[in-house]
């Protein structure tokens, strides 16, 4: 009888361990996942910081609610004139094949606040003529650029194919002034702009 | 537990490729590209007057929101309108419509302008867009807002009129001011000869009014594009700024291009509303045409009636035609295409040249019912051609398509001697090589009309097995398991079509049951109803029975010769006549023409061929005569020439169908003796 019952302690005895041994493992597998899954976490984290640390470009300038006052033209007489327009230019797009030189610098690219588009030519403060490169990668199909002056706003402005994550166009205007503003931006179906980079220009 | 997954307890398997692609998936979202597609149409793009007029399509509220939808920096802008001195010639007319002195919102401004000079504000605002992008930019230098509309300030410098206000008043009133002196009238005190586009300039070739035939020209002096112009409002928006699109580098402005780019993008709207529809038999309109139970192959003439409930005039010509399009999907290819149509998925064209806003258009084309028999549900909608698509109204035609259905009853048939079917044959002992004119007539009793000519002729095909190639066609046949097609043009349900053909009877004796059906040929066989042409075939007979013979010096057969005595190198004339008693017509020509030959054996060599102008050695003529009927009596006639050696001939002839068979040996000789 005795005999029996020590051998029933020892199977209850192995139970137990074999319990114990079990929840270990199960503690041990969590632990592994958690793991995994925060070094994933991490990882994701610091590729999209190191993607959008990079170059972008200055915060917009604050909007203009009101400019200051302008007396009404020739005291509200008016006289049919002709033309009336500012002639926009145009650009020829080189689909991606982007020419040299281009800066191997990176800290002088300017790149939208998204990391979706780069712009490599003009750098900021560069002096364009008629007829410069605009080029850069993006991560979009198509863009748009305009080009203001600082006189007379906008005077050259068009679309940009991006063939093979790179973009150029050769830009065409007149300006009016000797200073002015790129804009590169992509627009939705409703000519929402977004992924803007603006970068000001010398003419 | 396997090497690629883990137990996590009651919760069970996690994969670690899971885990990576939900990485993948992560990383994805990061970098991934957004694309966006352009379209427009900026050639020959024609705003009506009306359109341009419409100083109310937007309330300054609507103009706000427009503005705020865009994330325009306009949204928040404002400025004074400022409405001059009092003492201005216009004061008073400004203060009708403007809060003079005050700070408005700018699409406060944009409808005050708007009202007070009846120009639709979405012109202000697509010009707006088109000059200096005020519509998207969010934050909009200074410079575009001074000059907002681009007015007063030409390539050629010298811009005045800064200030949103006054940009957005002056163009409001010179698009306005423009309109009206090209239509030749008085505006704000000025005479049409004041209009400023009255004449060339170096960007076009004419005075910019409507009917002119204008040529645009580059900064070049190339021209690039030339149309005409075809109202004035149309021909503001090129005074306004004279470039229509751009093209390569340095060659021509944008300009007009952004205009109706945008405008046609925001603000041009084609909507429509049901008003009818309708399914005839023709064109004609005067028998409605159940889409019930309808039949492959049918065409059925349909239409519908549209309100056009958009702000935009439908055409059914120009670079925008109004049509109507396949729908669910979009541009699908329809099965009830018919050939009338502009293509699979473009059925019709407005009918009407024109159908202004509130007006009702009419649409209609044909169906071409398709094979395959079941209930469908064709879905068509409008669509500005190569713009936008319209509301989908969700217009359908409800169509069950019947299966088709050929069937026919044997009704008579016949057998004739030729065509004129005056002389009835028989088909039982009748000869080899003959031809027979057979017929039969069957009535229609499917659902289908025969027809003898397209892509499915109905014709008489062999059974018994299908497509077999008959034993007795004829030349005259269209194949060999094609006897004849449909004699009449077309043969309704319930009508009897005819057809006949020519049987050729075959060389072999015997009887035979000749089996034929119809057939819808590339389609379908009708059902079998035993048509068959039972022929009894008779053997051929060749035979002759010797009438007379005879020898002549020569072929005048007027001298005879005894040809017991005759010389070596002699000629002689001789013949025979011969009674066809076979069954058989004798010809003299064709494939198997009766000639004289040689026996005695067969087919002998005969030393009388020599100098004698014989077909061959063994063959010394054919039947003089064209043809003998059976009981008529034929002639052969030919020269012996005498052989050199000396000695007695008895030289044996008889009849032979040449290529098929000899005729009966009645023992024809010459005894000739040569000495």
């Amino acid at each position: 009888m005795l005999v029996f019952i020590e051998v029933a302690d020892k199977i209850n005895i192995m139970k137990t361990r074999n319990q114990r041994a079990s929840s270990r493992k199960r503690l041990i597998i969590a632990l592994i996942i958690i793991v995994i899954l925060f070094v994933l976490a991490g990882l994701a984290y610091y590729l999209y910081q190191k993607k959008h640390q990079t170059k972008i470009s200055p915060a917009p300038t604050p909007t203009i609610t009101q400019l200051p006052k302008q007396p009404a033209s020739n005291n509200g007489e008016k006289k049919p004139t002709t033309p009336n327009t500012v002639n926009d230019g145009t650009a020829t797009d080189n689909n991606g094949q982007i020419s040299e030189p281009i800066s191997s610098s990176p800290s002088q690219w300017t790149s939208s606040a998204s990391g979706l588009v780069t712009v490599k030519k003009p750098i900021a403060g560069e002096v364009v003529t008629n007829g410069f490169e605009l080029a850069g990668t993006a991560k979009v199909s198509k863009l748009q650029y305009r080009l203001l002056d600082n006189e007379v706003g906008v005077i050259s402005r068009g679309f940009i194919n991006v063939v093979s994550g790179n973009f150029s166009v050769n830009v065409s205007f007149s300006p009016h002034s000797k200073a002015g503003r790129l804009d590169v931006f992509t627009t939705d179906d409703n000519g929402v702009e977004s992924n803007e980079v603006q970068i000001n220009v010398r003419f | 537990m396997s090497g690629f997954s883990l137990r996590t307890g009651k919760r069970g398997k996690v994969y670690v490729p899971l885990l990576v692609l939900l990485g993948v998936l992560l990383f994805s979202f990061i970098y991934a590209p957004k694309t966006e597609a352009a379209s427009y149409n900026y050639t020959d793009f024609p705003m009506e007057d009306s359109v341009m007029r419409a100083s109310n399509t937007m309330t300054a509220s609507q103009i706000q929101n427009f503005l705020t939808e865009k994330g325009s920096g306009l949204a928040v802008f404002q400025d004074v309108e400022d409405c001059g001195s009092p003492s201005g010639s216009h004061y008073s007319y400004y203060t009708a419509y403007y809060h003079c002195g005050n700070t408005m919102s700018a699409a406060q401004i944009i409808y005050d302008a708007a009202q007070a000079y009846g120009i639709n504000p979405q012109v202000l605002l697509a010009t707006m867009q088109k000059e200096q992008s005020l519509i998207t930019t969010p934050n909009p230098t200074s410079s575009q807002l001074n000059y907002a509309m681009g007015y007063g300030c030409p390539d050629s410098g010298g811009c005045g009129y800064a200030g949103f206000f006054n940009q957005v008043d002056n163009a409001a009133w010179q698009l306005r001011t423009d309109m009206e002196l090209g239509a030749g009238n008085n505006w704000w005190g000025y005479a049409p000869s004041s209009y400023p586009c009255n004449g060339a300039t170096r960007y076009y070739s004419a005075a910019l009014k409507t009917g002119n035939n204008v040529t645009f020209y580059d900064d070049y002096g190339t021209g690039y594009t030339n149309f005409v112009m075809p109202n004035m409002a149309t021909a503001t928006l090129y005074c306004y700024t004279p470039h229509v699109y751009p093209g390569s580098s340095k060659q021509y402005y944008s300009g007009s291009y952004w205009f109706v780019y945008y405008f046609n993008r925001w603000f041009v709207s084609y909507s429509w509303q049901w008003m009818s529809q309708y399914a005839y038999t023709d064109q004609t309109k005067t028998t409605p045409k159940s889409l019930n139970g309808i039949l492959p192959g049918e065409r059925v003439y349909v239409g519908f009636t549209a309100k056009n409930t958009g702000n935009q005039t439908w055409s059914n010509t120009g670079a925008n035609p109004v049509m109507v399009g396949t729908v669910s999907p979009q541009e699908r290819n329809s099965i009830f295409y018919d050939g009338t149509w502009l293509s699979p998925t473009r059925p019709a064209t407005l009918k009407e040249a024109s159908v202004a806003p509130g007006q009702t258009g009419t649409f209609e084309f044909w169906l071409t019912i398709p094979d395959s028999p079941g209930g469908y549900n064709e879905r068509f909608s409008l669509i500005a051609n190569g713009t936008a698509w319209f509301n989908d109204v969700g217009l359908s035609y409800g169509i069950g398509v019947a299966p088709r259905i050929f069937s026919w009853q044997w009704m008579s048939q016949y057998a004739y001697t030729d065509q004129t079917k005056t002389t009835p044959k028989s088909l039982n002992g009748i000869l080899p090589g003959e031809r027979v004119y057979v017929g039969f007539t069957a009535k229609n009793t499917g659902n289908q009309t025969w027809s003898n000519t397209g892509a499915n002729p109905v014709r008489v095909g062999t059974l018994s097995p299908l497509e077999r190639s008959s034993q007795f066609a004829d030349g005259s046949w269209i194949g060999n398991s094609r006897p004849a097609t449909l004699k009449e043009a077309s043969v309704a349900p319930g009508q009897t079509g005819t057809f006949e053909f020519w049987l050729t009877i075959p060389d072999s004796p015997g009887g035979y049951n000749e089996r034929f059906g119809i057939v819808a040929e590339g389609l379908r066989w009708f059902n079998d109803v035993g048509l068959s042409y039972g022929i009894g075939v008779a053997p051929r007979i060749f035979s002759w029975q010797w009438m007379s013979q005879y020898a002549y010096t020569d072929q005048t057969k007027t001298t005879g010769v005894d040809l017991m005595n005759v010389h070596p190198g002699n000629k002689m004339y001789v013949g025979f006549t011969a009674k066809n008693t076979g069954n058989q017509t004798w010809s003299n020509t064709g494939a198997n023409p009766v000639r004289v030959g040689t026996t005695s054996p067969l087919e002998r060599t005969s030393v009388f061929a020599q100098d004698s102008g014989w077909l061959g050695p063994s063959r010394p003529a054919t039947l003089k005569e064209a043809s003998v009927a059976p009981g008529q009596t034929g002639t052969f006639e030919f020269w012996l020439t005498s052989p050199s050696t000396a000695g007695s001939y008895n030289e044996r002839f008889n009849l032979l169908s040449e290529g098929r068979t000899w005729f009966n040996d009645l023992g024809l000789s010459y005894g000739i003796k040569s000495q």
